[in-house]
C-alpha cells in the first residue's frame, strides 16, 4: 500500500509543479491581468506548493516512522516550515508590494531542496534549515535597512573593502577539516565567505555605475573583480571566479550598451578557460571528462557519468521518491542535487525546475525594464544575472552541456552560506519590488489628486 | 487666493523612464535561450541517451534491477535447462558446450544472457507486472526457449576433443539452430573465478569461432566455384579436364592434395575427388568477376542476420588480384576467409533447393507459468540460387559422399550430401572442414558444418560429422 502511494505520488508531484508553472507563466506573461486573476494564480501556486510539501513529508515520514530519526525529522521540518511561513508572512504583510510570484518560486524551490536534502543526507538537511531560518531573519533585517535612502549614498570602496575582508577571511581563520582553502572556521561555525561576496559585489558595481559614461567606473570595478579573482585563484575556487567575472562582464555590457564588450568578454572567458586547461590540472580533467566521460569513467568521468545514469534512470516520470539510487553520484547533496531530483521525480519535473528558474529570471527582469532609479535598476539586473548564471552553470554541468563547475544550485543545493547569500539577494529584489509598487501608488495618488484639483476648478 | 504654481519636476514621483535599453532585451534573450537549452538538453538525454545509459556496464542501477528478479531460465528445444537461477547463483548445466549460446551473466554479460537480458529481467506475467510497480517483492523473469538441442551440442563438443574449431547444425528449411559449438570455450559456471587466466589464454576461449571466426574455406569453396561455373556464359555440361597433379599459374604451382593425379575428370568427379588443378583452371577460365559475383550473391561482405554478433566473410579478391590469387581463391585458399556460419548458410540453401531463412536461435519467450509471451517468427525465405542449380550441386555432393573424399558417409542409413575441405593456413597443420546435409527422418533436412582447426588429415572433420549425423539418426532432435 505504501509502495502504491509512492508510485502514484510521483505523477502527482509532476502535476503540482506543472500547475505551479502554468499559473506562474500565465500571471507574468499575460498582457492584461486583473489583480484578482493575479491573486488567484498566486494562490493556486501556493496551494500546489502546499500539496507538494504535504505529500513529500508524508512519504518521508513513512520511511522514518519507528526509526531513531523521527524526532530529528519533526524538529528539522518544524524549523523549515516555521522559516518558510515566516518568509511568506513577512513578504505578504511586512513588505507589501513584493512580487508574489517570486515569493512562490522561492517557496517551491526551497521546499524541493529541503525534501530532497533530507532524503539524501538528513544531517545536512538539519544544518541547512538552521541556515535557512537565519537567512529569512537576516533578509528581513536587511530589507528594512535597505529602505533607508542613505544606502544609496554608501561609496563603492566600502563594498570593495567588505569584499576583500571576506575573501581573505579563510587565511585568518582557516578550516582544516574541509580541506579547501575557501572555508572559514570561527569557533566551530564553518562557512564559505566568498558566497557572501556575491550580494556585496552587486552593490559595488551598481554604485559604480550610477553615473553614466565613465571609463573610470569600469576600470575600478574591473580592478576589484580582478583582485578578488586572484585571491580566489589561490583558494582554488574557480567556479566563483567564473560567476564574478560573468556578473561583471554582463553588468558592464549593460552599462556601456556596447556589444563588442559582450563578444570580447566571451572571448576572454574562453581564453582564460584555455589557459586554465593547460595550467590547472583539475580544469583539464573537468574539460576532458566533459568531452568524453566514458573514456576515464572510473576516475575523472565518474561523477558526470553517474549523474547521467541517474537522470536516465528516472526517465520522464522518475523512479519515485525514495525509489532511486542517487547515492552513487559524488557530492549529490550539493553540486549534483539536480541529477537526484531528475532521477526520483523524473525528467519532466527536472524540466519544470529549470522553468521555475526561468520564471524567476523573467519576474526579476520586469523590474529592470524602464526602472527610473539607475542604482536600483542595476541592482535588479545584477541579481537576475547572478541567479541565472549560477543556475545555468551547475545544471548545464550535471547534464553535460557544459564542463562541470563546482557551484551550488540556488535554493536547492546544500550549503549554508549559499542559502544565506541567496536569501539576501532575493531580499534585495523583493525590496525593489516593494519600493517600486510604493512609488507606483504615489504616482497614482498624485495623479488622482491632480485630477481632483482640476475637477474642483471647473 | 490660491497659488497656482506649476509643480516642479522633482515633485512628480516617477517609476519608469521612457528609455528602452537594448541590453535589457539582449540579456533577457540570452537567459531565455540558456534556460530553454538546458530544458531541451534534459529531454535529449531522456529521449536519445537513456536506454544506452541504463545498460551501461558501469551503471550501478543494473544490479539493483537484477536483485529484484529471479533471472529467467534459458531452455533448449526439449525444455532442458541451459541456464537456471539457483538463489544467487546462475548455473549452466552444460557448461562450455552451450557457452556460445548462453554466454554468462554477472558484472558483465555475454551470449543470450547479454542479448536477452531485458527479457530475463522482465516481470513474467500481468500480475507480476503489477507487483513490480506496486510492491518490492522478488519476481521471476521470463524464460527463453531456444532451438538448440543440448544433448546434441554436448555430443558435438565432446566429439571435438582437443581440436579447436566449431560445429554448426541447422534444420535447413526453418533455419533453427540445433547446435552452435565452439571449442575451446569458457565454462560460464566459473568464468569469473578464472577471469584473468581466461582473458590471457592464447586459445581465446571468449571467441565464438562458429560466428566470429573467419577461416580459409579450403575445398568446401569448390561448391561456389562450381556454381560460378554453372552460371558463367562459358558453362559447358560436357566440359572435361585432365588432371596431371600439377598446374602452373603465372609461375605459381598448384598441386592436388597428397600429390594425387586424377586423370580426365568431369566436374562431378573433380568435386568428388576434390581436384585442385581442375577448379583452379576453372577459376582462371571464368575470371575474377564471376567469383566475386558469386561470393556477393552468397553473402560475403555482408553481416549475416543473427541474434548474436557475427563476423563478415572476406572475398580476398580485388581489383589488383593477380592470376595466382585467382587460382588460389578457386580452391578456397589465398586471401579468402569465411565464417563457419556462412558456409552453413550456403549449405542450407543447397539443401532447401535454393533459398534460406535467417537463423533462429530464440524460439519464443515464455512467462513463468509457461504461457507464450512472445513468439519469434521464422525468417523470410530468401532466394540465393535457383532450384536447378541447387539440385545440380546436390547431385554432385551426393557423389562426394558416395565415391569421393567423404565416401565413409555411404555406409550410413541415409543419403548424405556433403563436401570436405582441407585448408592451408598460417600454421603448419591444415584445418579440416566438412559441410553437408541429410534427410533427418523428421521430414526436414539438416545441415551440418564442422571445422576442426589444425587437425591435419582430411578425415577428422568428416568423422565428427558422421558421428553427429549418426547421433541425430539414432536419437532424433
Amino acid at each position: 500500500m505504501a509502495s502504491l502511494f509512492v508510485k502514484v505520488s510521483k505523477y502527482l508531484f509532476i502535476l503540482y509543479i506543472l500547475i505551479f508553472l502554468v499559473c506562474g507563466f500565465t500571471a507574468i506573461l499575460r498582457r492584461k491581468i486583473t489583480v484578482r486573476e493575479y491573486t488567484a494564480a498566486s494562490n493556486l501556486q501556493r496551494f500546489a506548493t502546499l500539496l507538494f510539501n504535504l505529500q513529500a513529508f508524508a512519504i518521508i515520514y513513512m520511511h522514518e516512522a519507528g526509526g531513531e530519526k523521527v524526532m530529528l525529522l519533526l524538529r528539522t521540518f518544524g524549523i523549515a516550515y516555521a522559516a518558510l511561513l515566516l518568509f511568506l508572512f513577512s513578504m505578504s504583510k511586512l513588505h507589501t508590494g513584493s512580487s508574489k510570484i517570486l515569493t512562490n518560486c522561492i517557496l517551491m524551490l526551497v521546499s524541493i531542496g529541503i525534501v530532497m536534502l533530507w532524503r539524501l543526507r538528513p544531517a545536512s538537511c538539519q544544518r541547512q534549515v538552521l541556515w535557512m531560518a537565519l537567512g529569512v531573519v537576516v533578509m528581513n533585517i536587511f530589507m528594512y535597512v535597505f529602505r533607508g535612502k542613505w544606502v544609496e549614498k554608501i561609496p563603492w570602496w566600502v563594498y570593495a573593502g567588505i569584499s576583500f575582508v571576506l575573501v581573505v577571511l579563510p587565511f585568518i581563520f582557516p578550516s582544516p577539516e574541509n580541506g579547501s582553502l575557501n572555508w572559514v572556521d570561527i569557533r566551530g561555525i564553518t562557512f564559505q565567505p566568498s558566497e557572501l561576496i556575491k550580494p556585496v559585489l552587486i552593490f559595488m558595481i551598481a554604485t559604480l555605475y550610477v553615473k553614466s559614461h565613465r571609463i573610470s567606473s569600469i576600470l575600478t570595478g574591473g580592478a576589484v573583480v580582478a583582485g578578488l579573482s586572484v585571491v580566489l585563484l589561490v583558494q582554488n575556487d574557480l567556479g566563483m571566479i567564473l560567476i564574478f567575472c560573468t556578473l561583471f562582464l554582463l553588468m558592464t555590457y549593460d552599462y556601456t550598451q556596447r556589444e563588442w564588450i559582450l563578444i570580447a568578454g566571451v572571448a576572454a572567458v574562453i581564453g582564460a578557460g584555455f589557459a586554465a586547461y593547460h595550467f590547472v590540472g583539475h580544469v583539464q580533467v573537468r574539460v576532458d571528462t566533459w568531452l568524453n566521460p566514458w573514456q576515464d569513467i572510473e576516475n575523472g568521468g565518474y561523477q558526470i557519468a553517474q549523474s547521467l545514469f541517474a537522470i536516465s534512470a528516472g526517465r520522464f516520470f522518475g523512479t519515485g521518491f525514495y525509489q532511486g539510487m542517487p547515492y552513487y553520484i559524488p557530492a549529490v547533496w550539493t553540486d549534483m542535487i539536480f541529477s537526484a531530483i531528475c532521477e526520483e521525480f523524473g525528467g519532466i519535473f527536472g524540466f519544470a525546475v529549470v522553468m521555475i528558474y526561468l520564471l524567476m529570471a523573467i519576474v526579476i527582469f520586469t523590474l529592470v525594464n524602464r526602472y527610473e532609479n539607475r542604482f536600483r535598476r542595476d541592482l535588479a539586473m545584477g541579481c537576475s544575472i547572478l541567479v541565472s548564471v549560477q543556475t545555468c552553470l551547475i545544471i548545464g554541468g550535471v547534464i553535460k552541456l557544459l564542463p562541470l563547475t563546482g557551484v551550488t544550485l540556488p535554493f536547492i543545493s546544500y550549503g549554508g552560506t549559499s542559502v544565506l547569500s541567496t536569501f539576501i539577494i532575493m531580499g534585495i529584489v523583493q525590496e525593489l519590488f516593494r519600493s517600486r509598487s510604493q512609488t507606483e501608488r504615489q504616482v497614482r495618488d498624485y495623479a488622482a489628486k491632480q485630477k481632483a484639483e482640476r475637477d474642483g476648478h471647473t | 487666493m490660491r497659488q497656482n504654481r506649476k509643480p516642479k519636476e522633482t515633485d512628480i514621483p516617477k517609476v519608469y523612464t521612457s528609455r528602452h535599453k537594448k541590453s535589457e532585451r539582449v540579456l533577457k534573450a540570452i537567459f531565455i535561450v540558456s534556460y530553454v537549452l538546458l530544458a531541451v538538453w534534459i529531454l535529449k538525454i531522456l529521449i536519445m541517451d537513456s536506454v544506452e545509459m541504463q545498460v551501461n556496464a558501469y551503471n550501478p542501477r543494473l544490479s539493483a534491477i537484477e536483485a529484484r528478479f529471479y533471472r529467467g531460465r534459458i531452455l533448449d528445444r526439449a525444455g532442458r535447462s541451459l541456464a537456471i537461477q539457483e538463489d544467487d547463483i546462475r548455473e549452466y548445466p552444460y557448461g562450455a558446450a552451450l557457452g556460445p549460446v548462453t554466454g554468462y551473466s554477472g558484472p558483465s554479460k555475454d551470449g543470450l544472457e547479454d542479448v536477452m537480458n531485458s527479457y530475463l529481467l522482465s516481470p513474467a506475467s500481468a500480475e507480476d507486472q503489477a507487483k513490480y510497480w506496486l510492491t518490492n517483492e522478488k519476481l521471476a523473469g521470463c524464460d527463453i526457449d531456444t532451438t538448440v538441442n543440448a544433448e546434441l551440442s554436448y555430443a558435438a563438443y565432446q566429439g571435438m576433443g582437443d581440436y579447436k574449431g566449431a560445429v554448426i547444425i541447422t534444420e535447413a528449411d526453418t533455419g533453427e539452430l540445433l547446435a552452435l559449438v565452439s571449442n575451446p570455450f569458457y565454462n560460464p559456471n566459473s568464468v569469473f573465478d578464472n577471469w584473468d587466466s581466461l582473458r590471457q589464454d592464447e586459445d581465446q576461449p571468449f571467441f565464438n569461432r562458429a560466428t566470429m571466426g573467419i577461416y580459409p574455406p579450403g575445398s568446401t569453396f569448390k561448391l561456389l566455384t562450381s556454381l560460378a561455373w554453372h552460371r558463367s556464359s562459358r558453362y559447358d555440361p560436357d566440359y572435361t579436364y585432365t588432371c596431371e597433379g600439377y598446374e602452373e599459374f603465372d609461375g605459381y604451382g598448384m598441386r592436388c592434395f597428397h600429390g594425387e593425379i586424377h586423370g580426365e575428370l568431369t566436374i562431378s568427379d573433380a568435386l568428388a575427388h576434390s581436384c585442385n588443378t581442375f577448379f583452379s583452371t576453372l577459376a582462371v577460365k571464368m575470371g575474377r568477376d564471376s567469383l566475386i559475383q558469386i561470393m556477393d550473391d552468397m553473402g560475403f561482405g555482408q553481416k549475416i542476420p543473427f541474434v548474436l554478433p557475427t563476423a563478415v566473410s572476406e572475398y580476398g579478391l580485388g581489383e589488383d588480384s593477380n592470376l595466382e590469387e585467382l587460382a588460389a581463391t578457386g580452391i578456397g585458399q589465398g586471401k579468402i576467409e569465411m565464417t563457419p556460419l556462412l558456409l552453413n548458410r550456403i549449405t542450407c540453401a543447397i539443401a532447401n533447393g535454393g533459398w534460406v531463412r535467417d537463423y533462429m536461435l530464440v524460439e519464443d519467450i515464455r512467462n513463468a507459468d509457461g504461457s507464450i509471451r512472445e513468439n519469434m517468427e521464422h525468417g523470410r525465405r530468401e532466394p540465393v540460387m535457383n532450384s536447378e542449380e541447387a539440385s545440380w550441386l546436390t547431385e554432385m555432393m551426393e557423389g562426394v559422399c558416395e565415391y569421393g573424399t567423404a565416401d565413409i558417409m555411404s555406409y550410413m542409413d541415409t543419403q548424405v550430401y556433403g563436401k570436405t575441405g582441407t585448408a592451408e593456413n598460417a600454421t603448419e597443420t591444415d584445418h579440416t572442414w566438412f559441410t553437408g546435409f541429410f534427410e533427418a527422418g523428421s521430414g526436414h533436412r539438416v545441415a551440418v558444418t564442422v571445422l576442426l582447426e589444425e587437425s591435419g588429415g582430411q578425415y577428422h572433420a568428416v568423422y565428427l560429422a558422421r558421428d553427429l549425423i549418426e547421433w541425430i539418426l539414432t536419437y532424433g532432435y
